[in-house]
């Protein structure tokens, strides 16, 4: 069976599609704080993304330091194959359950 | 507002996440802090959140490894001269620590190359045999915690392939043995319960390395026939190539049915002997454990104690355990001390190899001094610069490791050929790199150990540059400190080699100290070579005329001196039932058979009485001539000339009656280091039974010259006559007397004898 991601998981894989060459952890970060309004902890950022990185969904590679950063390198990712798959596989297990879904309130899919 | 986050929080983010991930981390809190105006509370948090990372499962435990191995691969591939270098010089290091580690495994750990080898057990009494054949039969089939029992006795006899003749070790086994064992032959079969029948036809299974060396790997062998014992066994199938026997350390050559092996033939033909003492091997039965079996075996054990109370053998108890290693505590007391010395010496080669290899990087880091001070302007840490150092170490130990276990194969013979021919041949047929995961664990452990030995000053010692001048000035200006490492290098060095040299000149001298041991005869200009004329293909007077002509051949070759024959040489002889009272039971004594002129050839001085003469023939008295000690210890206080021997051991030849004619000098029979023995010596022409004998020259000048006419002499007299096999290496059949300091040096002869081998 093939996995499905968490819910965190799929936020920071589509933060990291949505900021394309420019995927380090602030403004992924950033971008997930922006988008969901809620705070994100670098500790449960970076866990996540070596998580995805193991299972094989990201690439990361380090690049050039800057003087605002102390001299230290950024870390960036990119999505592989197997992680936009994973990404479809998960949006498409969330439609097929909403699918004629109605909850209270009148709100359906 | 702060500028700089607080510096405890940083410190522990740094502690918590150790290279880059942590810096890359660090960094993003440094700007996110930046563009947040501070927030000394919210950093604290940050920091404290990354416990997260540091319990997670996909934490990179190295971060930085791959990048720093991709780096170090491609500073040695711009310069590979030296990696080579260092890489040549630590395989040979590591090469000869897994060999002799591997020595170590197969006294200890290694178990059967058999399917399921931890279900294999040995039985025995304190490393000894445990049962008589007899008890074997009788307890084999009472034993439930076992699939099955079978047995194998180990001993040394001869083989005949065709026209060669050569020493083996063969193994006589019962029927079962291949079946309990679970080895599969690569040609043929093993043996079938019908090849104990009697008038069954003896089958042999030969080890792969007969099958290699006398018949070329012919598919075909399986139906050939080969002697041992004066009997024709049929080849019914070869061992595999990693099978050795269950004997170790011995090798067995060839396995045969126990009940067809002619030497066990007698005790077997008389129903009130209980047969040979065999080794017990059983293979436990599914879900049976080694504590079970032996509570099995050790009734059975008090069943035959009850059985036979008299029988000395089954005083002490049998023990069962898994087979492992060499089982027989003796014989792993003899290798041990000698194994142990073995890897004292190949790790203090493997330190001088890391000594060297640190030199080698040291000259690296001197020259690499403006690249270290670049990498650490641009904001690599000391931990980075240590890291990267290592991890080019670490591939040049992996690379050393690799190497030296491809060339396990050479450093075996290298090995052998640093030891003293004094050292057990069990050791020396021990010594063999034989890979499992053990040997790789240390191999591997062995490497990580050498690239952070060697790795770890140089490494530090270019990390720590003082930047400003080295970006300054000349690459190549060393600095005082690196050169007090070298020069410490140098004398650890020089400290190691010189343990090496002296242990290297104790042991030299140790050899020489060997080589001035006088053996009572003569050994210089004298050389030998072993002929038999086996009993199918000669008479005796045939055997008689052959070997007198050859002697006369012998002593007309030019460069020869003169020339005899001598059925014993140094380490090998035979033995006679000797009394000197007519019906009381005789004592086994050593003897040689020899030429009349043995004495004077071999200087070998006459003290009493007189020599052989022409005029003893087989039909006047018998004569013998004894030497010093067993004059001493026969007649004590006595003259032993003209005194009457009985020789023979009883049954249906009735002893022969002998006189001492003469007292020679004691002179080394079995090895040189022995105290002297009885022994005694008979003329060739009064004594019919032998038919091996050893033509030796004595030479003019350099015995090596007549080596090949000596050949051509003996190859001349045909086919029937056996000249010790030439395609062994440990034949020692043509040697020079000389050389009984080191039996390499006749070994290092193989080659001359192949070159002239047909």
């Amino acid at each position: 069976m093939s996995e499905y991601l968490g819910e965190f998981e799929q936020i920071v894989l589509l933060a990291i599609v949505r900021l394309e060459e420019g995927a380090y952890g602030v403004p992924i970060r950033h971008e997930i704080e922006k988008r969901t309004d809620r705070r994100v902890s670098i500790g449960a950022l970076y866990s996540t993304l070596d998580r995805l990185e193991g299972k094989g969904f990201v690439h990361s590679w380090f690049a050039d330091a800057t003087p605002q950063r102390g001299g230290r390198s950024k870390r960036y990712f990119r999505l592989l194959p197997e992680g936009a798959e994973a990404l479809a596989r998960s949006k498409a297990m969330l439609d097929r359950m909403w699918q004629g879904v109605k909850v209270k309130g009148g709100f359906h899919a | 507002m702060p500028d700089h986050p607080p510096r405890v929080a940083e410190w522990l983010l740094r502690w918590l996440l150790t290279g880059r991930d942590g810096d890359v981390i660090a960094g993003d809190l440094r700007e996110t802090y930046a563009v947040r105006g501070g927030g000394r509370l919210w950093y604290w948090i940050q920091v404290t959140t990354c416990v997260r990372i540091w319990f997670s499962p996909y934490r990179r435990a190295i971060p930085d490894l791959r990048q720093d191995l991709h780096y170090a691969l491609r500073v040695i591939r711009r310069n590979p001269g030296y990696a080579i270098a260092a890489i040549l010089c630590l395989a040979l290091g590591i090469g000869v620590n897994s060999t002799v580690f591997s020595l170590l495994d197969g006294m200890y750990f290694r178990m059967l190359p058999v399917p399921r080898a931890g279900h294999i057990v040995a039985i025995d009494r304190d490393g000894s045999m445990p049962v008589f054949w007899r008890d074997y039969l009788g307890l084999r089939g009472d034993l439930h915690a076992f699939t099955g029992v079978t047995t194998a006795v180990a001993r040394g006899t001869f083989m005949d392939v065709e026209r060669f003749n050569f020493e083996i070790t063969a193994e006589a086994v019962s029927a079962n043995y291949a079946d309990i064992l679970g080895v599969k032959p690569v040609v043929g079969r093993w043996f079938m319960p019908t090849d104990e029948s009697p008038g069954a036809e003896p089958p042999v299974v030969i080890s792969s390395g007969i099958w290699k060396t006398y018949f070329h790997r012919d598919p075909s062998v399986a139906g050939k026939y080969v002697r041992i014992e004066n009997q024709w066994y049929r080849i019914v199938g070869v061992a595999p190539a990693n099978f050795r026997g269950v004997s170790p350390p011995v090798e067995i050559d060839a396995w045969l049915p126990l009940v067809t092996f002619p030497i066990f033939r007698p005790q077997l033909a008389d129903p009130r002997d209980p047969g040979p003492t065999v080794n017990l091997i059983g293979r436990l039965a599914a879900h049976e454990t080694v504590a079970h079996a032996g509570a099995e075996m050790a009734v059975a054990d008090t069943r035959l104690r009850q059985a036979y109370p008299n029988v000395k053998r089954y005083i002490t108890p049998m023990t069962t355990h898994v087979f492992r290693g060499i089982t027989s505590p003796e014989s792993r007391r003899t290798m041990r001390a000698i194994a142990m010395l073995l890897l004292a010496v190949v790790v203090i080669v493997l330190l001088i190899a890391c000594v060297n290899v640190a030199n080698l990087l040291l000259s690296r880091a001197a020259v690499r001094q403006r690249e270290m001070a670049l990498r650490r302007s641009l904001g690599a840490s000391h931990g980075r610069l240590i890291r990267q150092g290592l991890a080019e170490s670490l591939i040049l130990a992996v690379g050393g490791a690799v190497l030296g276990i491809l060339f396990g194969g050479w450093t075996d013979r290298v090995l052998s050929s640093w030891l003293p021919a004094s050292i057990p041949q069990s050791v020396l047929r021990g010594i063999y790199l034989e890979m499992n995961w053990r040997v790789a664990a240390f191999t591997a452990g062995v490497a990580l150990i050498c690239a952070v030995l060697f790795s770890l000053v140089p490494a530090l010692e270019g990390s720590s540059v003082d930047l400003l001048a080295a970006l300054k000035t000349d690459a190549r200006s060393g600095r005082a400190g690196r050169s007090r490492q070298r020069d410490s290098y140098v004398v650890v060095q020089v400290a190691l080699s010189l343990v090496l040299l002296i242990a290297a000149g104790l042991l030299l001298r140790a050899l020489q100290r060997t080589s001035k041991i006088n053996p009572g005869f003569a050994t210089d200009r004298r050389v030998y070579i072993r002929l038999f004329a086996p009993e199918r293909d000669f008479t005796f007077d045939a055997s008689t005329r052959l070997f007198t002509r050859l002697l006369g051949e012998a002593r007309s070759l030019p460069g020869v001196r003169d020339a005899t024959l001598s059925f014993a040489v140094l380490g090998f002889t035979d033995g006679e039932c000797v009394s000197t009272v007519r019906n009381v039971t005789p004592s086994h004594v050593n003897l040689n058979v020899v030429e009349p002129n043995y004495f004077q050839v071999m200087d070998l001085p006459l003290i009493r009485g007189r020599d052989f003469s022409s005029y003893d023939q087989p039909h006047s008295p018998r004569v013998i001539i004894v030497n010093e000690t067993m004059a001493r210890q026969r007649w004590p206080g006595e003259e032993a000339l003209g005194k009457t021997v009985w020789l023979g051991c009883g049954g249906k030849i009735p002893p022969v009656r002998a006189e001492v004619v003469g007292v020679v000098r004691d002179s080394k029979v079995g090895a040189l280091d022995e105290v002297p023995h009885p022994f005694f010596y008979e003329s060739r022409y009064q004594e019919g039974w032998t038919q091996f004998f050893a033509l030796i020259l004595h030479t003019r000048g350099d015995p090596h010259a007549v080596a090949r006419p000596l050949i051509q002499l003996a190859r001349a007299a045909g086919p029937d006559l056996r000249v010790y096999d030439c395609a062994l290496s440990a034949s020692w059949w043509l040697c020079p007397f000389g050389a009984f300091d080191g039996r390499r040096l006749c070994w290092g002869r193989s080659a001359y004898w192949q070159s002239h081998c047909p």
